[in-house]
């Protein structure tokens, strides 16, 4: 009974400093009251906001569609080697994997035999060490927690290039949009990568620009590229997304 | 000890039980509402569109659905899909499978049915949109055979601004100078559809035609001819056929440009030694000198509120585009990027100014936003002549060559697609698109 108590008591205050240690303390420290200094700081900010500024409208803005289809061609042609390249290496790989196939159900046969020794083997073993073995890892839990946020978010953002740009390569502008106008859409996915659903959250105000970005998601169809992605980060990142049309390349 | 355990026990539990809906209110409010992507860019491809034959079209004078595919081909917005690709009639919706036109990315589809009431044309269409599987163009169009092309062209329109918004530009007009290479009067000023077809003769003659221009109400046009061996300026009216000679100084007499208001012209006399840009009030006679530089000051044209004139000019070493207000007289310089801009055309909203532009040694057709000066590259060029914009701003008729011939192209202005129109006989060139048609008529 002893034993319990304690463990339910380990349990209940490692939970806690968990919880707390994901919320960051938010009201860690009283805010630092900063003498007159402030003022000049925030002088400098504008003057630097300024000459960026004006540097953007010294230089203004050239889109260069010869070069920009001159690039397409060339993305068109590497896909194409890719895709043959992909196809290649598929047949060869059809061919390896009978080969593999056959040893694998030869080692597969002497796994389990193994496995069942060692299952036998861990049953036999001493509760309670395994129990303070666990505690012991939910010590580290928290700082492995912290790195697998990092890395989730880092294999997010490689995907969300690569909706970017699917996304863009579907997104046709009409001659009466401009520049500047902005459309929200909320999009849903299943794990396929297919897209489920388009809603406009924010409307542009213009009809046709609206219906553009929309039709661009509808065409887009699929992100195939998540499929195969950790189910923990689709649902996370993926599940659910918002798209901003903001166009930047327009004449006008 | 057994009496004391029973309720700490249950005072463990309860903390567990806190502690673990902490911590699952916690990881839900931590829980991502998935990714914000930004798109910033887009394509920039023609739109694919499928004009099926329409049923009953067989014998008719005119190829409509060939009208059709080339008005929608030229605007550079559209790629119609092949003939041979396109199927057979469709003679009710029940026939249209949006299926299949999704499988080849095709997401519009024209069809129609033509027919014919003692000697009178009915032609019902229906535009649909393939991605949301519905129609969102059905009209009925009736006229006699000789309008068979108006007809065809007012379907154009329509499919046009359904999909992009803004009107089409398939029922205006053009003028461009025919050179016939041979014989009497082998200089014609012409005027067609805007995609070349019906063309009629206004004027010819054995001596050259240059620069031919419209009114904005389009009942006149004005032009340079060498009929009396020297350049004049002329104004002609449409409907009459009359021509009035405004101009004949020594020199030069160039660029004529009607005002906003249709009551002036702006145009290049180089009477006083070297080219300079003045008014003309075409009721008083009153001329106007605006510009005053030893430099050449040549291709004028209005602002929109007729309160500035854009020209071209070689004052600040190489050709560069310039404004000038007519009031205080002030000349501001507009382009600065590459060594080389001319041809100055405003479009319709006054937003852009397009020009053919030339950098690292290569001519470009570009435009620049007059607010921001943001510049695009449209289109390497090999142009020679003016450019003109289309009364929709989203296109422009240039003169180039193609197989040692001068022709018709046209190019869209925020694609940067290029199209060549049919060739005709001899050379052609100098085009000028006329306005829309005014709402009263």
């Amino acid at each position: 009974m002893k034993h319990v108590i304690s463990a339910g008591l380990t349990i209940a205050i490692h939970l806690i400093v968990l919880a707390l240690l994901t919320v960051q303390w938010q009201q860690k420290t009283p805010p630092f009251k900063k003498p007159e200094i402030n003022y000049v700081r925030a002088e400098l900010v504008t003057l630097k906001s300024q000459t960026l500024e004006k540097q953007e409208k010294e230089s203004p803005k050239i889109v260069d569609l010869t070069k920009q289809r001159q690039e397409q061609e060339r993305q068109k042609k590497l896909e194409q080697a890719k895709r043959k390249k992909a196809a290649d290496k598929k047949r060869q790989k059809e061919l390896a994997d009978k080969k593999a196939a056959e040893q694998k159900a030869e080692n597969a046969r002497k796994k389990a035999e193994q496995e069942k020794k060692l299952q036998e083997e861990l049953t036999r073993k001493n509760e309670a060490k395994a129990f303070e073995e666990a505690l012991a890892a939910e010590g580290q839990a928290l700082e492995v927690a912290q790195t697998l946020e990092q890395e989730y978010e880092a294999i997010a953002m490689s995907y969300e290039a690569a909706i970017r740009q699917r996304i863009a390569m579907n997104w046709d502008r009409m001659p009466n949009a401009r520049n500047g106008m902005e459309c929200t859409l909320s999009i849903r996915l299943v794990p396929t990568g297919r897209v489920v659903s388009v809603a406009v959250v924010k409307s542009s105000g213009n009809l046709h620009f609206d219906d553009e970005a929309k039709k661009a998601v509808q065409r887009a169809e699929q992100f195939p590229e998540l499929i195969g992605i950790e189910a923990e980060i689709f649902e996370r990142y993926f599940r659910e997304l918002t798209f901003v049309f903001r166009p930047e390349d327009l004449r006008r | 000890m057994r009496a004391n355990n029973m309720p700490l026990a249950r005072v463990m539990t309860a903390v567990v039980t806190i502690a673990v809906v902490m911590m699952t209110s916690l990881l839900s409010l931590h829980a991502h509402a998935g990714l914000t992507i930004e798109i910033t860019s887009g394509r920039n491809d023609p739109i694919a569109i499928a004009v099926v034959p329409f049923d009953g079209a067989d014998g008719l004078q005119e190829d409509v659905q060939n009208i059709i595919s080339n008005d929608l081909r030229f605007s550079g917005f559209f790629m119609p899909v092949a003939k041979e690709n396109v199927g057979y009639p469709i003679k009710s919706r029940s026939e249209l499978h949006y299926r299949d036109w999704r499988k080849f990315n095709v997401p519009y589809v024209l069809f129609g049915q033509f027919t014919n009431s003692g000697g009178a044309y009915r032609l019902s269409y229906e535009l649909h949109d393939v991605l949301g599987e519905k129609p969102i163009l059905v009209r009925t169009l009736a006229g006699p055979t000789h309008q068979l092309r108006d007809i065809a062209h007012a379907v154009s329109d329509s499919v046009y601004e359904t999909v992009t918004g803004i009107p089409g530009v398939f029922s205006t007009k053009i003028l461009f100078v025919q050179d016939l290479k041979k014989g009497n009067k082998r200089y014609r000023l012409m005027h067609a559809d805007a995609d070349g077809g019906r063309e009629t003769v206004l004027f010819s003659s054995d001596e050259p035609i240059l620069s031919p221009t419209w009114s904005n109400d389009r009942r006149q046009i004005a032009y340079v001819s060498f009929e009396t061996s020297r350049p004049a300026i002329y104004t002609q009216d449409l409907a009459t056929g009359s021509r009035t000679r405004v101009t004949q100084f020594k020199g030069l007499n160039g660029a004529p440009a009607f005002s906003p208001d249709d009551k002036s012209l702006a145009l290049v006399l180089s009477k006083d030694g070297n080219p300079e840009i003045y008014t003309l009030e075409l009721q008083s006679g009153k001329l106007r000198r605006i510009t005053n530089h030893f430099a050449i000051d040549t291709e004028p044209n209005w602002s929109h509120d007729g309160k500035h004139i854009i020209f071209t000019s070689s004052r600040g070493g190489s050709p560069q585009v310039y404004r000038v207000g007519l009031a205080s007289k002030r000349v501001e310089r507009l382009t600065f990027e590459g060594d080389y801009n001319a041809r100055p055309r405003l479009t319709p909203d006054g937003e852009s100014l397009v020009m053919v532009h030339r950098r690292e040694g290569v001519f470009h057709i570009a435009t620049q936003n007059m607010k921001t000066g943001d510049m695009r590259i449209l289109t390497e060029t090999w142009l020679d002549e003016s450019p003109s914009v289309a009364p929709n701003g989203a296109m422009l008729l240039y003169a180039t060559q193609s197989r040692n011939k001068g022709v018709l192209a046209a190019v869209s202005l925020d694609l940067g697609i290029k199209v060549k129109l049919p060739s005709k006989e001899g050379d052609v060139r100098e085009p000028a698109w006329s306005p829309f048609p005014q709402k009263s008529q």
